[in-house]
């Protein structure tokens, strides 16, 4: 019995989820098929709710449903769309029943009676019954010429009258004649089927505010209906509901039946049957099919041309024709014979090869057989329900599987042979298993999208805006718990929009713009991440509020608000207590919501970026991981103990030894570390474990004490993580660093939960528990308030400004060697057993990749490196083969401006400069890239290999001329080194001021200019050049690789976009472009 | 209750029970991984087929000082209906003892054997024919544990 609650449950939420979107499709669609197909859809969805809940024998939910149903019935042939009343009640309705699923033992029966009786007062309205009371004399009044009978004729005609009752003031009706003094009152109730506009003229035509009856409702001549009665019953079934339906719209006279001419011996009529009879009762007619064009003028016989297009024909005798192409009705009738038919007389075939009709007249009794129940079906087959607790389980048995795999792998290690291949099999089929358990919660982005829909609808409506949701990538995949956790923060972005984003329909049509307002919502996979985009075309940010509001705030300065982009100045938003809105309204603008979404972002590992463009809309970019269960951490000890810290909290490892040049020095109350230019405060690991109480100011003092730097203590080597949480930094300070792994987080038990310095457990490859720190947790428990982390550094992509960060390390003992961190893709370990040589060359494994080593000492004159156990192996980026820089050392990261000497360099060698007091050699990944594998492949479809050759090929004479835009020296440097040669000369600016400059001056072939840089940036710069008519071609280059930059890069003028440091991009880019510049040169 | 079958061990030199129906399983896992700034009561987590359990160290439950884990101490662990995956590590695991009613009292407090404060966890005296058995109520341990972290924490704010 539970399980089949539970079925129900599930299942009617889905289909009270498909009645809501089809009803609220349905208030948007247009007349016709499309509202035709919603509405049997949504009939269909609270039809099986209904018949689940009577089965199941919840009897107030079963007659709330139904009551639902049959107020959508009467809009079944889609001729008539229920208006906002209606729509606004179903879905009341659906939400009262969706109240219910939660608690189904109690039933809010009164609630249930309560909407029943509202749905069924809005049903009686959907038919209308109109009061009827006339002043006779008043009509004759205002209809010279006419007669009562006249009157009545057109009451008949338009709907039946119900209690009709006739009274009679003081005149006199003695007399023959009527007496018009008589005030004789005719009242009553008239039941009609019109649509709601025609009762509004009728309405009007009976209070005498319309003297005629509109055109469409006159029309005094008798008509004749036809109706196939084989197409009737093979779409409708009863031909009993037939009748009852048209006879309960008026009196038919002279009715008939009419079929071709079969002699009876040979077999039953396949003609069509076709009842027709008169009547003077007017009813909606069944709607054309949008393949038979209408026709105006009156016709007196068959036609498609019936329906609609009847009411527009006045004063003519019509025929109406209700049938279907006889190809469709002859099979179903063969199926059926005489049953329901009387038995055919031979007479002439009929003409009835015309109209036609997929569904008859319209009917509240006959319920059309629905045409694609079969499909479903059929998904339903390929898709199985799984509770999600059993996928829980799955995943805990795959990671036990998993632990179970590594202790084989350790115990087999050397093992030859049969046992080798079988434990290699282990092996990958544990892999492949555990990625399909991962899969396997994987859900469409759509179950989340669904929801917003009517959530924008109710909003918009509540602060009296238009708006529309459009959402694309709904098939994109996430996991179940990112998805749960995504809910609050895009419902919370989406009413932003919607509340602040979006303007009033009147503000919205005075700019210009459409009244109704658009939010995008869309879903991009990339990268093992997902890409979640809210995109509307309100009145966008103002960066000038923004920086107000931060001055007001002192937040920032006025000159640190001079120098922070646009993008730098938004994501000031998500800062606590920061909100723009000139007023706060009970949907946001509190300021509390976009600091929510951001801590909500950040737990989920992802991040939130904030574009705007004034007047004309907002974006704000999501990203987010596919997977939660799956946490890449770092794993640390303190003494014997291991533990794992989220690696998404950490910003980088400093390394505390004797020679370093980090050191702990002890201010006030604590420890603290001089990072660059910071004072980080340090937590000792090991005394945070040993205190279980929050950090009083005796523990302080006791750990200062404790803590005093020795000769003894400065010889051990000892690691920081420095760390952020919730924009505050700190160091951690702990013993080891055993590595990076990937780990399956557990929760922590429930009895140590209070424990706030941990968030949970997890199984390490040896089987045993290590725990999991919380960073907000430590900060909390050291009281510690932190280092204010720098907010903004987080949500931009990166600082212009920021002095550049290069890695130094030993080859050989004599050299200190550099390489720009934006150039190295990561480190590896690299133990020097597992070098594998061809011939003279290197190789070792990196992640499956055969990866060649690259020693220095082969390539520069430099001092050859002793083989260690353990080596290292960099990994440059941009570098298409793979290959990595041998390293004996890895001495550190330093951020420096880099100022280099490049006089006399070999190849392979940039230049030199002083870092740390030591002449270091900066690489030039690509000039070592060239000594083991050569130049690089001539790029495709072209017939030149570089810029130099090909210059040098046409115009050996005249060098072309490059301009380069670039604010940091470093890149100029690079790039110009690059791009240089005899026959191309590089000119250089600093940023767009002085490139206009240096366009007024120079003839240039071709300006490749940085995006981000002070004074005037590469947008302004481009556009002005672009205003001031150069017409040389624009490469933009930028660390910002990201599509909109590029839309906004062509919109700008620029004609290509292209990543810094991707060489051999970029040089194939600049070729082209730089043959482009002929044939705009030609085409002059 | 005519009879009760319960699981016997010893722990600080006496002898003391759970209802049998309670556990789930005994195991010989002896190294738990220290959970810092838990109560001492609590002697880590352990991983037992893939599932993490927390373990309590019993003498140290019931206030005796001796309560070092030897190896070959065992570990009881309890079924889900008695408190989420944890269990009990007691010197030594003894056989199944069924006790009539007749033999076993409810526990007052006056007994000397057990401190008054830990008596709270002493369900039934089983008086055996050589030695009493302390019935114990496994589902009290959580909640003692769960009390004394959060009056550490409000003591101290």
């Amino acid at each position: 019995m539970t399980d089949l609650r539970y079925e129900y449950i599930i299942e009617s939420r889905e289909h009270l989820a498909t009645f809501e979107q089809s009803v609220l499709a349905l208030e948007k669609s247009p007349h016709g098929e499309v509202s035709k197909a919603l509405i049997e859809n949504g009939l269909r969805a609270i039809h099986s709710f209904k018949g689940d809940s009577g089965t199941l024998g919840f009897a107030s939910v079963n007659k709330l449903a139904h009551a639902i149903e049959s107020l959508l019935e009467n809009y079944r042939d889609g001729n008539q769309i229920p208006g906002t009343e209606i729509v606004e009640a179903l879905l009341a309705a659906r939400d009262l029943l969706v109240a219910q699923l939660e608690d189904l033992d109690h039933p809010r029966a009164n609630e249930n009676a309560q909407m029943i009786d509202r749905l069924q007062l809005l049903e009686t309205q959907a038919e209308p019954t109109i009061p009827v009371d006339v002043l006779l004399e008043a009509w004759l009044a205002r209809n010279p010429g006419k007669s009562l009978l006249d009157f009545f004729r057109e009451v008949e005609r338009v709907g039946v009258l119900r209690n009709p009752r006739l009274s009679l003031g003081h005149g006199s009706l003695t007399q023959d004649r009527w007496d018009t003094k008589c005030q004789a009152r005719l009242t009553g109730t008239l039941d009609t089927r019109l649509a709601s506009v025609q009762v509004q003229h009728l309405q009007q035509w009976l209070a005498g505010e319309l003297v005629d009856l509109p055109s469409s409702l006159v029309g005094t001549q008798k008509r004749t209906v036809h109706i196939s009665l084989s197409d009737w019953h093979s779409s409708s079934g009863s031909i009993v509901a037939l009748f009852r339906e048209l006879m309960a719209r008026g009196e038919f006279h002279h009715p008939k039946l009419q079929y071709g001419e079969v002699p009876l011996q040979t077999g039953l009529p396949t003609e069509p049957i076709e009842w027709i009879a008169t009547t003077l009762a007017a009813f909606e007619l069944p709607k054309l099919p949008q393949t038979v064009p209408p026709i105006a003028s009156a016709a007196n016989t068959v036609s498609a041309a019936v329906a609609l297009s009847s009411r527009n024909v006045a004063n003519a005798s019509q025929t109406v024709t209700v049938a279907r192409p006889s190809s469709l009705s002859t099979p179903p009738f063969r199926e059926t014979p005489t049953q329901q038919t009387p038995a055919p007389q031979p007479t002439s075939p009929t003409a009835s090869s015309k109209a036609t009709e997929q569904e008859p007249v319209p009917s509240d009794i006959a319920i059309p057989p629905a045409r694609p129940a079969v499909q479903p079906d059929k998904e339903r087959l390929r898709s199985l329900r799984i509770n999600v607790d059993l996928l829980d389980r799955m995943m805990n048995l795959i990671g036990e599987l998993t632990l179970v795999r590594n202790q084989t792998l350790v115990t087999f290690e050397g093992a030859e042979g049969e046992s080798r291949t079988i434990i290699q099999r282990l092996n990958s089929v544990t892999s492949e298993l555990q990625d399909t358990v991962l899969q396997t919660r994987m859900q469409p982005v759509g179950n989340l999208f669904g929801r917003f829909p009517r959530m924008v609808r109710d909003l918009a409506r509540q602060l009296g805006k238009e708006v529309e949701i459009v959402t694309v990538g709904e098939e994109v995949e996430l996991d179940k718990t990112v998805l749960e956790r995504l809910t609050d923060p895009l419902t919370h972005l989406i009413r932003n929009s919607i509340d602040h984003g979006l303007e009033l329909p009147a503000a919205r049509e005075a700019t210009g713009k459409p009244r109704l307002g658009k939010i995008t919502l869309t879903a991009t996979p990339a990268d093992g991440q997902v890409y979640i985009e809210i995109r509307d075309d309100g009145r966008g940010i103002d960066p000038a509020a923004i920086k107000s509001k931060a001055v007001a705030m002192r937040l920032r300065t006025h000159s640190e608000l001079e120098r922070m982009s646009n993008r730098e100045l938004f994501s000031l938003i998500l800062l606590p207590g920061f909100s723009t809105a000139q007023k706060v309204t009970d949907v946001s603008g509190r300021g509390v919501g976009m600091d929510v979404v951001r801590t909500n972002v950040e737990e989920l590992e992802g991040s939130l970026t904030i574009d705007s463009w004034p007047g004309q809309g907002t974006s704000m970019q999501l990203r987010v991981p596919l997977t939660l269960a799956i946490v890449p951490c770092l794993i640390v000890t303190v003494g014997e103990e291991r533990f794992a810290v989220p690696q998404r909290a950490l910003e980088e490892i400093v390394c505390l030894h004797k020679n370093g040049k980090w050191t702990l020095e002890q201010s006030i109350d604590g420890e603290v570390m001089r990072l660059r230019n910071s004072l980080i405060p340090v937590v000792r690991f090991s005394e945070l474990l040993s205190r279980p109480r929050p950090f009083s100011p005796t523990d302080k003092e006791e750990i200062l004490r404790d803590n005093t730097i020795t000769e003894r203590n400065a010889d051990q080597i000892e690691y920081i993580l420095v760390l952020r949480s919730s924009g505050r930094r700190f160091g951690l300070l702990v013993d080891r660093v055993l590595g990076r792994e990937e780990i399956v987080i557990k929760p922590m038990h429930a009895a140590l939960k209070p424990i706030s310095v941990f968030s949970g457990a997890t199984l390490m490859g040896d089987g045993r528990v290590a725990l999991i720190a919380d960073v907000d947790g430590i900060l909390e428990h050291v009281r510690c308030p932190g280092a204010k982390a720098e907010e903004v550094s987080k949500a931009t992509i990166r600082d212009p400004h920021e002095v550049h960060r290069v890695l130094l390390f030993e080859h050989g003992p004599n050299e200190q060697f550099a390489l720009p961190l934006v150039q190295i893709q990561r480190v590896e370990l690299l133990d020097t057993k597992r070098i594998e040589r061809i011939g003279t060359s290197e190789f070792a494994n990196i992640s499956g990749k055969s990866t060649r080593i690259l020693r220095l000492s082969d390539m520069l004159k430099v001092s050859t490196c002793e083989d260690l156990p353990t080596m290292f192996l960099i990994l440059p980026k941009f570098i298409p083969e793979p290959m990595g820089i041998l390293a004996t050392r890895i001495i550190d990261t330093e951020s420096l401006a880099i100022d280099l000497q490049s006089n006399g360099c070999e190849r392979g060698v940039l230049g030199t400069a002083r870092v740390r007091d030591r002449l270091s050699l900066f690489l030039d990944v690509q000039q070592l890239r060239e000594f083991v594998f050569g130049p690089s492949k001539e790029p495709v479809g072209s017939s030149k290999s570089n810029p130099r050759e090909m210059v040098g090929a046409q115009q050996s004479s005249v060098p072309k001329r490059i301009l380069l835009v670039d604010d940091t020296t470093f890149f100029r440097e690079i790039v110009k080194r690059y791009l240089s040669s005899d026959d191309v000369e590089i000119l250089t600016a600093i940023d767009g001021q002085q490139g206009l400059e240096m366009l007024a001056a120079h003839h240039v072939d071709l300006v490749v200019s940085d995006i981000e840089m002070p004074v005037m940036d590469g947008w302004q710069f481009c556009q002005a050049a672009r205003d001031k008519g150069y017409q040389m071609p624009f490469v933009a280059l930028t660390s910002l690789a990201k599509i909109e930059n590029e839309d906004k890069a062509k919109s700008c003028g620029f004609d290509d976009f292209e990543e810094k440091l991707d060489h051999d991009r970029l040089r194939r880019k600049i070729q082209f472009w730089l043959s482009q510049s002929e044939e705009r040169l030609a085409s002059r | 209750m005519s009879e009760s079958l319960y699981c016997t061990f010893h722990s600080a030199g006496r002898l003391f029970g759970v209802p049998v129906l309670d556990v789930k399983e005994v195991t010989n896992h002896t190294t738990f991984t220290r959970v810092p700034h838990a109560p001492q009561e609590v002697l880590g987590l352990v991983n037992i087929r893939g599932h993490i359990f927390l373990a309590i160290n019993l003498s140290l439950m019931l206030g005796y000082k001796e309560h070092c884990v030897k190896a070959d101490s065992q570990f009881i662990v309890f079924k889900p209906s008695v408190g989420p995956s944890f269990g009990i590590v007691v010197d030594q695991v003894g056989e199944m003892i069924s006790v009539p009613a007749s033999q076993s009292e409810e526990f007052s407090s006056e007994l000397p054997t057990v401190d008054g404060d830990r008596a709270v966890f002493v369900s039934y005296v089983c008086k055996l024919e050589d030695q009493l058995l302390l019935v114990l109520d496994p589902r009290k341990f959580l909640s003692r544990i769960e009390q004394s972290i959060k009056s550490r924490v409000s003591s101290n704010s």
